[in-house]
């Protein structure tokens, strides 16, 4: 395994994109940087493997293990498992999009509404009230539209805070969520476990 | 431990208005004397109607458009135009010499400030600064009065006055009818009663006997300015205090309508602001009916108010602007005027109003005519009517009664009566023209020797009721009291039968001559006869020759009288018009025998 961060260290000198790929030989494993876009890798095409007799035979298929059908369907599930995180991730940032772009508009509108309303039965029960007390014909009855006005300035503020605060919830949230979305590599130690022991259990030649 | 106790007495000025003027009791001076505050005079007609209520330490006055302010507490400090004025409530505080005033008021101009001065003594030459958003300013003068012997010649307006040594000066603004005192605004220097004072006019130089730096100052009844204070109306002739607010009302062009101030801001008049303390204006009436006439405003404490209208009496009970409730009181009864009503020590309301003399009892369980029954017909005989009368009350706690007092305001002519509590009964009553009744006031003085029900009169004089008098003042000269008693007319004999007067005795009062009871003079008597008791009656009013009369003098019993008169009813009137006398009679005796039929 020591070989591993050799490999890094030298992906790392290259400054180019690449990864860091195992092999198996013998049971032993190897790492190797491979830089992106390389071709006709030993992975793609594995070396010919020289024999005690001195001969030497194809390893496409080594050790009876299919890497490259291995590899291949490694990252075929890795690329799938990604879209589909993606895809989940597209979704909720599409749900918090949408709930942060209502603008909690219905909620404003019914609020604004069921405000309306209140202050329109402050005014009629501020009315029945000057009525019955005999001060209907006095500024105070006057005065009531502008209390139930002021009352009403107070729960449109209230309304907004409500608005306001539930936005803020959501932003909240949508960043919290961002937060906690990772973009792992892919989980070489599976492939590694899944080697080794293909390893210790060597094909027919 | 040993407790001091300085005992600080509540201290009452009497105030009164007549001939364009305004008086106060200056009891710094003297208790029971008046002193004019000239800066007042010419700037109210009382010819016109004029009431005021005091509160807040102030007077205030409504005279039409003549809404003033006498103010008995703060002090007027005179400046440039302020930038901003300073707030009511802002305490203003002056460098160096550490004055300071609660700020009470700001004129229009905003060149006057008055506020309560809680220490130290305003100079002229540091800054004065606010508590709060108001421009810093140096005063250029101050309210001063000072107190001198009579001038021969008054200092004229805008006179300056200059005093020996001390250099203080002071701008001249009246001089009081007696010429004993002259206001104005002091501009430098501190003024001492040691030092003569010449003017830059012709009036008489004088040294001070009194300084004072705090004299009532009189002021027009403004808003305060910077336009957040609403507007007063532009005229009022009532005016009471109720919950801390001034109440306005008879405005010509609104008479239905009343106006309250801002709660403890009687420069405040913005009405319908959303505050349980704002100012308030409204009428009487059901929701969508014509409100009466507003005629009196009546206050009880902080309890209620009644509104005297013409034709109907409400009454708001709590505060307009915080749960109060206006009721009816009558649908029936309206009220006379400003003055027609008073109080008596039991909380009954009484009042001159549309059927006569009327009482609401306290507890306002009913209101009951007190005149129906005993002068069924006294709004036709007193025929008043408020263009040319003035029908004003007062309750005389030291006789037990009430005195409401008819007077033409144009004469001074007057009717009234006298009810007395203890024998629910009414005595007709009139006075010299000259003591016509324009105000009726009980004045609880401080001194209580000036305690009394105090008679505004006609002529200028305030009077009162003096038991041992036994003439009217009728100012340079008395007046002989003339007064009578009809004994209720009462049959002689039985049914349908005459009978015969034999014998009459009079028991006057004093007991023997001298001694301690007070003495009666001498009474005259006269006897009447006649078939039935409304002749009877008739022939005492319209003052037929009597069967027979005399004249009774010395105290205790007289002597028996035999009169002889036959007749179905008799009629006994006793009667004096002789100056410096006044009579009493604790009983009369009589005899009768039968005489037949009446034929």
């Amino acid at each position: 395994m020591a070989g591993y961060q050799a490999a890094v260290a030298q992906g790392q000198a290259s400054g180019q994109a690449g990864r860091v790929i195992p092999s198996t030989l013998g049971g032993q494993v190897n790492y190797k940087w491979v830089p992106a876009g390389s071709t006709n890798q030993w992975w793609d095409q594995p070396p010919a493997v020289t024999q005690s007799d001195g001969s030497s035979k194809d390893n496409a298929i080594f050790g009876g293990i299919d890497y490259a059908s291995f590899l291949e369907d490694f990252e075929k599930r890795e690329k799938g498992a990604r879209e589909a995180n993606l895809a989940r991730e597209t979704e909720i940032r599409g749900t918090y999009n949408q709930l942060i772009g209502q603008g909690q508009g219905a909620f404003r509108a019914a609020g604004l509404a069921d405000i309306e309303r209140g202050k329109t039965q402050a005014i009629g029960s501020g009315m029945q009230q000057m009525v019955s007390s005999g001060l209907y014909g006095t500024t105070t009855a006057a005065s009531i539209p502008i209390h139930a006005e002021n009352q009403a300035a107070l729960s449109r503020l209230k309304l907004e805070d409500i608005i306001q605060q539930r936005q803020t919830e959501l932003k909240l949230g949508k960043a919290s969520f961002t937060e906690r979305i990772e973009q792992p590599y892919p989980d070489y130690s599976v492939l590694m476990n899944a080697m080794i022991a293909q390893g210790s259990n060597p094909g027919t030649a | 431990m040993a407790v001091s106790i300085d005992d600080r007495a509540v201290i009452k000025h009497l105030v009164s208005a007549g001939n364009d003027e305004f008086w106060f009791e200056d009891i710094d001076v003297a208790a029971g004397t008046q002193i004019e505050l000239a800066t007042a005079t010419g700037d109210i007609d009382t010819s016109d109607q004029l009431t005021i209520a005091s509160t807040f330490q102030k007077v205030f006055v409504a005279n039409g458009a003549n809404l003033k302010v006498a103010d008995f507490i703060n002090t007027r400090l005179t400046h440039s135009a302020l930038t901003t004025a300073h707030a009511r409530g802002d305490i203003v505080t002056q460098a160096t010499s550490a004055a300071s005033m609660i700020v009470d008021h700001t004129n229009t101009a905003k060149t006057l400030t008055y506020g309560y001065t809680t220490t130290g003594t305003w100079d002229f030459t540091n800054s004065v600064t606010g508590s709060g958003s108001g421009t810093a300013f140096t005063p250029t003068g101050q309210a001063g009065m000072l107190t001198h012997a009579a001038l021969a010649t008054a200092h004229a307006a805008d006179d300056v006055l200059t005093q020996a040594t001390s250099s203080a000066t002071m701008t001249v603004t009246a001089t009081d009818a007696t010429k004993t005192h002259t206001y104005g605004t002091i501009t430098a220097g501190t003024w001492d009663t040691t030092n003569s004072v010449t003017g830059s006019g012709s009036g008489t130089a004088f040294t001070p006997t009194a300084v004072s730096t705090r004299p009532p100052v009189w002021y027009d009844w403004t808003v305060e300015p910077g336009g957040a204070s609403g507007a007063m109306p532009a005229k009022a002739y009532l005016i009471c205090v109720y919950r801390g607010r001034l109440v306005l009302s008879g405005n010509p062009r609104y008479p239905h309508q009343w106006f309250m101030s801002k709660l403890a801001d009687p420069f405040d008049w913005l009405y319908g602001a959303d505050d349980p303390m704002s100012a308030v204006a409204g009428n009487n009436a059901d929701a969508g009916q014509c409100p009466d006439i507003v005629r009196s405003l009546i206050s009880f404490h902080d309890d209620y108010l009644i509104f005297g209208c013409a034709s109907t009496l409400w009454i708001l009970r709590g505060d307009p602007v915080a749960g109060g409730s206006l009721d009816n009181l009558s649908d029936t009864t309206g009220m006379f005027g400003s003055d027609s009503w008073c109080f008596d020590d039991a909380r009954n309301l009484y009042f001159w109003g549309s059927g006569g003399l009327y009482e609401i009892k306290s507890d306002f369980s009913g209101i009951r005519n007190l005149t129906e029954m005993v002068l069924p017909d006294i709004i036709n005989d007193e025929a008043a009517d408020p263009t040319t009368h003035r029908i004003t009350m007062g309750y005389d706690k030291k006789r037990h009664g009430i005195v409401v007092a008819i007077t033409v305001l144009a004469t001074g002519a007057n009717s009234n009566y006298f009810y007395s509590f203890k024998t629910k009964g009414f005595y007709p009553e009139s006075y010299p023209n000259e003591c016509g009744p324009y105000s009726l006031f009980y004045y609880d003085a401080n001194d209580t020797t000036y305690s009394d029900l105090l008679v505004g009169c006609k002529d200028g004089y305030i009077r009162k009721f003096v038991t041992s008098a036994k003439d009217d003042d009728v100012g340079g000269s008395d007046d002989a009291i003339s007064s009578y008693v009809t004994y209720p007319i009462t049959s002689l004999s039985g049914v349908d039968q005459n009978g015969k007067l034999s014998e009459l005795v009079f028991d006057l009062a004093g007991g023997a001559s001298g001694g301690d009871a007070g003495d009666t003079d001498g009474v005259t008597y006269e006897l009447h006869k006649g078939n039935d008791a409304e002749t009877v009656l008739e022939a005492i009013i319209d003052g037929d020759t009597a069967f027979t009369s005399g004249t009774l003098s010395g105290t205790g019993r007289q002597n028996k009288i035999r009169p002889r008169m036959r007749g179905a009813y008799m009629g006994l009137k006793l009667y004096n018009s002789t100056a410096s006398e006044t009579w009493a009679v604790n009983r009369v005796l009589y005899g009768t025998q039968k005489a037949g039929k009446v034929r």
